[in-house]
């Protein structure tokens, strides 16, 4: 080859490269600008990430559901269904929360750190003692008691996220 | 009539650029040059001008039109490499000296500019996370590290505390572009010596 194209074609042939890569981004995706730049509809990215932030205890969360309450004895299980909606595993080390018997209000903690599955769903089963006797005409009079008063660590990915729901704000039922 | 093949010369090799060559061409297939995580991999960003991975909570950004941008940068570097393997090795075999001189000249000092470009980018991207600090569910100013830093941060809100571990290195895959990088800008010198 003639030493002068070689000397012409040496500095233009990494722009060529570089543009003809930005030409194929574009070509590939059929010359749609959005879909060229964002792989994802970035609203729908920013959704999902932002529906964990409002998924934490309170009103009309999709991440807690309240299952089952049982009494037995002297002891209170409260069973809540958890829903993840990110891609990454959520150890729920602490939980806590009040719940309503009878008049009277119990305690109710997890024994042991539960990890929520990426995407998917765990059972929490809480459990406490009840509370005084003497205050509980019926334990089971309500068949829907909420929990409430939540505290909880949770563990994202070596994230420690601590959330106490604040006093008298909903509950999950 | 035939031409004579010269012999080879090995005390002519620009040994630098050969260096800085090899280096430059195995440079794009060693991954990330910088890494910033949150957490254990809750937030993951591994970057380097030839790629830009982001995770966040599992989900990976991806841009394709950055990506097929940085195949161009790969591949515009591994071109540099070759053009410093042979403007390396054209003096030791007595042929095309000044083409020799062309390729060494065009590329020796390429990947130097582009470190330099590369951490420059990076610390006006850390400031910019700074500024805007909503990478996260939750609404938290976070000072963000700048290039190397291996830190814990807590915060606490109102109902809410959070602790994070962040941790910016850069791997050793820059190490190695800084090693071609002054191995190419030193060869343009030792090519004049040549």
């Amino acid at each position: 080859m003639d030493e002068k194209i070689i000397r012409s074609a040496v500095p233009i042939i990494p722009a060529v490269l570089l543009i003809g890569c930005i030409l194929a981004a574009f070509a590939t995706h059929g010359w749609d600008v959005q879909a060229t730049l964002f792989a994802e509809d970035p609203a729908k990215t920013a959704k999902s990430l932002t529906e964990f932030g409002s998924g934490a205890p309170g009103g009309g969360s999709e991440f807690f559901k309240f299952n089952d309450v049982d009494i037995s004895g002297d002891r209170v299980r409260v069973k809540l269904e958890v829903q993840s909606p990110l891609n990454i595993p959520i150890t729920v080390k602490e939980l806590s929360a009040e719940i309503p018997v009878g008049d009277g209000v119990g305690m109710v903690s997890l024994p042991e750190p539960v990890t929520i599955p990426a995407k998917g769903s765990a059972s929490l089963n809480l459990e406490g003692a009840m509370p005084d006797a003497r205050t509980i005409p019926d334990p089971h009079a309500r068949k829907n008691p909420a929990v409430r008063n939540m505290n909880m660590v949770l563990d994202i990915s070596g994230i420690e996220l601590s959330i106490k729901q604040p006093k008298g704000v909903g509950g999950v039922s | 009539m035939t031409e004579a093949t010269p012999t080879p010369d090995f005390h002519r090799m620009n040994i630098p650029g050969a260096i800085a060559g090899v280096l430059t061409l195995i440079l794009p297939f060693l991954g990330a040059w910088w890494s910033l995580t949150l957490g254990t991999d809750a937030i993951v960003v591994a970057t380097s001008p030839f790629e830009a991975k982001t995770f966040i909570f599992g989900n990976y950004i991806a841009s394709p039109l950055f990506e097929w941008f940085c195949l161009g940068l790969k591949l515009g570097v591994t071109y540099l490499g070759l053009l410093l393997i042979a403007g390396s090795i054209l003096p030791a075999m007595n042929r095309n000296e000044d083409l020799a001189r062309v390729f060494i000249n065009f590329a020796s000092r390429k990947l130097l500019w582009l470190v330099l470009i590369f951490v420059v980018a990076l610390v006006i991207f850390v400031l910019l996370l700074n500024q805007t600090s909503s990478v996260l569910p939750v609404r938290i100013d976070i000072p963000f590290p700048y290039l190397v830093w291996t830190k814990s941060l807590s915060a606490d809100m109102e109902n809410m505390g959070i602790v994070i571990p962040i941790c910016a290195k850069f791997t050793y895959a820059f190490d190695v572009a800084v090693i071609a990088a002054v191995s190419g800008a030193y060869s343009r010198i030792y090519h004049e010596k040549l």
